[in-house]
């Protein structure tokens, strides 16, 4: 074979690598989506959610719901709203510090914490939380179980530095003569930060809140070694165990006993990927519309 | 200028809180597989014979089954994922390059968990008919599915490092001549390793971390597999198991050393990425 | 008619970054209602010398300016080079205006009035009262009074940075800093800003850097140029108005 020959045989292969590699991609998460929704549509209704319950009685608790997902549906909002309460303010606010005020050497060594929490398995989050209640059974506590609270304390933790990372990001982003713009006014490092870097960077830092809020209804281990059981009902105190749709999806695949209860799994599948594009797609789209205004 | 100074230090606590809580998490875990060193219990956890109820708590068949599940998806993932990288800045079309993106962007927020669950009804059947042979919950079901998971995370943390590289070099090596598969393979490709390096640990980083595809697809048995239609258990898999099934809290010692070996990997694999000036988080 | 003087009187202002020296030893003073423009290369520290009158250079890490920056408010000469100097003070007697339009991505009145009640802690009148003032200062009021709430983003490039300009008179300076306040904006919106420019130089003391040669014989009083941070030659009006003679000396500068 000549050296020409060689190297069109190798520029073929490349490109068929490439192409390849980029159909099969999209092809595989067709796939998922596609059997997803041809399995799950049919599901979708006021059935799936509430069973043979009226809305209205679910909605105000009126009376437990027994064959549908409403109840951890109401468990993933619910978990969702308080991890984001814990997390949101102490994450922006982290990341406005690393970024705005910090020493380099205090941004390198918290950067470094910072980046191990945003690897440390969802799993081990769970075990850390699981732990706590071991320890708090052997010491003052001897009743102490896994909750809603727990659950929601971890997955706080698990999102946590993916919000001091996007804060950072989004302010220290931001051009140096916007950065120099509160002082040549007159206003102090605070005012600087409150009233011209924040709005700035708002875009990205609501879009980094959004994928998070995401990350914080997908995950399944944590909440699995947390308080997650698979009949609770609607959660009727911080200390009480609860539903999650992840959950219910996962304890489904392996446990369903009719097809009717495998179709609920599919439509539950369906639900939480919705929810989850929601959100994804929300927050791409801010992305977008902030690259345009500071990326000219 | 007394408040200025007590948002200052709020501020400063609000980013201590995540140094604190990963030192937290590592003192827990220590505390709890302490008794193990004292108590000579060590010997029992570091062996290759997991019989909770004869005594043997052995998790080195779950250290092997992480290792060999991760490392297989990271070798199937990592040519796809150079692939696609290069397929979005180089030779995509316009149009189809933001699409393709924006499917990569969309992966990311698919709940890993769905892949569990496609992979149970979708891909398991396959695999048994496939194969012919076992249950289709398998060492491979369990990597193929790993690979999707994966796959984004490589993608977008190499396709940063090729953008910036193709912004430099593209039109030079127009100039020269070079056909674009060629521009791919002898200038792109050996410009970008650092970030493929990079973006390949934080891809282990993912791989080692998960645990419901491993908990979902690779059956959970506590062996050393002898073939890839084998069924494995992993580090993740072992702690939801046992935690989960709520069994006696002697087993528990082995639990949290399987989530203390998956710390230490962790901070490995950040230490190896702070060399390489990449971070895990976004 | 109490008209105050402005002043500024830089002695051997010497601006370093890390061990790097940016500006050496440099002798400036500004007179009231005078428009000195600053030429030079690229990287020669025209920037650095505008922000050493305000005092911005000190917000990046590693700056160390040495000598005497004076401002002069009422007939009295304050050192504002001094630690002690509060910054914010001296902030708000010298206006800058950057190179970019830099507004902030909220509503056009919010542009203006976000720093007099920030900085200056006025009321909501008071403020509303200098916002058509300055609007009207820049030649914006007509444009842009019935939109007013609107995004100050929607503006064009040349109406953003006369909003920016305007954001900086509302705060009543005496001294304006001027940081090639049109290099990214059109031939047209450039014209207008310069005349702008002229009819503010009667109220002002202004300092420009400019990267135009055009438009410093438009526009300056006097020029000073600068190389490698250091002050190689000033000139007067009658030095740089004839083209030729002007090419001449720029040849030999730059």
């Amino acid at each position: 074979m000549t050296s020409a020959q060689k190297r069109r045989l190798a520029d073929v292969a490349t490109l068929a690598l490439c192409w390849g590699a980029a159909t099969g991609t999209v092809l595989a998460v067709l796939a998922v989506m596609g059997f997803l929704i041809c399995r799950g549509t049919g599901t979708l209704g006021m059935e799936l959610f509430f069973g043979q319950v009226h809305w209205r009685d679910a909605l105000t608790g009126a009376r437990p719901v027994f064959d549908g997902l409403w109840p951890a549906f109401a468990g993933t909002l619910i978990l969702v709203v308080l991890s984001c309460l814990m997390a949101v303010p102490v994450g922006i606010a982290g990341g406005i510090y690393l970024s705005e005020y910090a020493t380099k050497r205090f941004q390198s060594v918290a950067g470094f914490a910072v980046d191990l929490m945003a690897g440390i398995p969802s799993i081990v989050m769970g075990l850390f939380g699981f732990s706590m209640v071991v320890v708090l059974r052997n010491t003052f506590a001897p009743q102490a179980k896994t909750c809603l609270l727990l659950a929601s304390l971890c997955i706080a933790l698990l999102i946590l530095p993916y919000l001091v990372r996007t804060t950072q990001n989004a302010l220290s982003g931001l051009p140096d003569h916007l950065r120099l713009l509160g002082p040549s006014l007159g206003f102090t490092a605070w005012q600087n930060t409150r009233h011209v870097l924040l709005p700035s960077a708002g875009r990205g830092i609501l879009s980094g809140v959004i994928l998070a809020m995401g990350r914080a209804a997908e995950d399944t281990a944590v909440i699995l070694l947390t308080g997650v059981v698979a009949r609770a009902f609607l959660p009727r105190s911080l200390w009480d165990k609860f539903e999650a749709l992840p959950f219910r999806i996962y304890y489904l695949a392996a446990e369903h006993r009719s097809s009717a209860e495998l179709d609920q799994a599919f439509g539950t599948a369906l639900v939480l990927l919705m929810l989850t594009g929601a959100l994804f797609g929300t927050a791409f789209f801010i992305q977008r519309t902030m690259e345009h205004h500071w990326k000219k | 200028m007394a408040s200025e100074k007590w948002i200052r230090r709020l501020l400063c606590a609000a980013a201590m809180v995540s140094t604190a809580a990963a030192f937290c998490i590592l003192l827990v875990l220590i505390h709890l597989v302490l008794p193990l060193f004292t108590s000579g219990g060590l010997g029992t956890v570091l062996s290759w014979q997991w019989l909770p109820f004869q005594g043997q708590f052995g998790i080195l068949p779950m250290v092997v089954g992480s290792l060999l599940l991760s490392l297989g998806a990271l070798v199937a993932a990592t040519p796809l994922a150079v692939g696609v990288s290069c397929f979005v800045q180089v030779l995509a079309p316009d149009k189809v390059r933001g699409a393709c993106l924006a499917v990569v962007h969309y992966m990311t927020s698919i709940p890993t968990v769905i892949y569990g669950f496609v992979s149970v009804f979708l891909l398991v059947p396959l695999m048994r008919q496939w194969f012919d042979r076992g249950t289709g919950f398998s060492l491979l079901t369990a990597m193929i599915a790993l690979t999707l998971l994966i796959l984004p995370t490589i993608v977008l943390v190499f396709h940063a490092t090729l953008r910036e590289v193709d912004r430099t070099a593209r039109a030079t090596c127009a100039a020269l001549g070079f056909s674009r598969p060629s521009y791919i393979r002898r200038v792109l490709l050996p410009l970008s390793r650092r970030g493929l390096l990079a973006a390949v640990i934080l891809g282990f980083g993912r791989a080692v971390g998960d645990t419901l595809i491993s908990l979902m697809l690779a059956g959970n048995a506590p062996m050393i597999p002898s073939s890839a239609l084998d069924s494995i258990r992993t580090l993740t898999a072992h702690i939801a198991l046992v935690v989960a099934t709520d069994s006696q809290s002697t087993f528990y010692h082995s639990v949290f050393a399987s989530g203390l070996i998956l710390f230490l990997i962790m901070i490995l694999i950040n230490l190896a990425l702070r060399r390489l000036g990449s971070s895990l988080a976004p | 008619m109490a008209f105050q003087e402005p002043f500024l009187d830089m002695r051997d202002v010497t601006v370093s970054f890390d061990t790097k020296t940016i500006l050496e030893r440099i002798n400036l003073r500004l007179n009231s209602g005078e428009l000195v423009m600053i030429v030079g290369p690229s990287g020669c520290g025209k920037t650095t010398l505008l922000r050493a009158v305000n005092r911005l250079n000190e917000e990046y890490p590693g700056c160390v300016t040495q000598g005497r920056v004076r401002i002069r408010i009422q007939d009295k000469w304050l050192d504002c080079s001094t630690r002690d100097f509060p910054l914010i003070d001296l902030r708000l007697r010298v206006g800058m205006v950057f190179q970019h339009p830099n507004v902030l991505p909220f509503s056009i009145r919010k542009n203006l009035t976000l720093p007099l009640r920030v900085s200056l802690g006025l009321d909501k009148d008071e403020a509303e009262r200098r916002v058509q003032q300055a609007l009207e200062d820049v030649w914006l009021w007509d444009e842009v009074k019935d939109r007013l709430r609107d995004n100050a983003l929607t503006l064009s490039g040349g109406q953003q940075q006369r909003l920016c300009l305007a954001r900086v008179l509302a705060l009543d300076p005496a001294i304006l800093l001027l940081d090639e306040p049109t290099a990214s904006l059109d031939f047209k919106a450039t014209q207008k800003i310069e005349a702008l420019f002229q009819s503010l130089k009667e109220r002002y003391a202004i300092l420009a850097v400019t990267h135009s040669l055009s438009q410093m014989r438009r526009l300056a009083d006097r020029v000073l140029v600068l190389r490698n941070g250091e002050l190689v030659a000033e000139l007067g009006r009658e030095e740089f108005e004839d083209q030729e003679s002007c090419r001449a000396i720029m040849e030999e500068y730059f």
